[in-house]
């Protein structure tokens, strides 16, 4: 699950994660940074699928 | 019937996600000890022993990754004892978990392609596994 960081976050080896920063984590723990608003989800993770499709046949 | 896709199946050290990853497995092997004596008239007969496992990785090397090659080399140098996960991504996804060494790590730079990297976790301890809740 991919999340944005609202917080600078240190991770368990000790690496520094800047806040703006994305990351890919284990669901219940992206969950978690979540709830303590760490970060918040990122659903724009594939934006090309969720793009609107243009459809040309639609009357205007 | 709802057929996984090997695409949302990823591995996990402390809850980070490997980038860029192109191949990943967890290896689980149960341990049996001979136990065969002649009053088994020719059948085998075992005992139960540990649980070992590996879990070996292969991935595209993007520096770009929050969680790649640059934070695998330091687990191998510092021999940290990690978490690790193979996961599906998604509510409900099935885990395998267990800590683990990184016991090798590779990164190639062949001409014309990708720079890559491939590893092997050795597990450590005991393996659960459960649900995305």
């Amino acid at each position: 699950m991919r999340v944005r960081l609202l917080r600078s976050w240190t991770n368990e080896q000790g690496t520094k994660y800047p806040v703006g920063q994305y990351l890919d984590l284990w669901p219940p723990f992206a969950k978690k940074l979540i709830s303590e608003r760490y970060a918040v989800a990122d659903d724009n993770r594939y934006p090309e699928k969720n793009k609107t499709k243009t459809n040309f046949f639609k009357p205007k | 019937m709802a057929v996984i896709n090997g695409n949302d199946v990823g591995i996990y050290v402390n809850n980070q996600l490997i980038g860029c990853l192109t191949a990943n497995n967890i290896d689980l092997n149960r341990e049996l000890i001979e136990a065969t004596c002649k009053d088994n008239d020719g059948a085998r007969n075992v005992l139960l022993g540990g649980i070992s496992g590996s879990i070996p990785f292969a991935g595209n090397f993007n520096a770009a990754s929050s969680y790649g090659l640059s934070q695998l080399l330091d687990v191998i140098l510092n021999g940290t004892r990690v978490g690790i996960k193979q996961a599906v991504e998604g509510s409900g996804g099935l885990y395998v978990a267990a800590y683990a060494y990184l016991q090798n790590v590779s990164w190639g730079g062949d001409v014309n392609s990708p720079s890559t990297f491939s590893g092997t976790f050795e597990i450590d301890g005991p393996v659960t596994k459960g649900t995305d809740t």
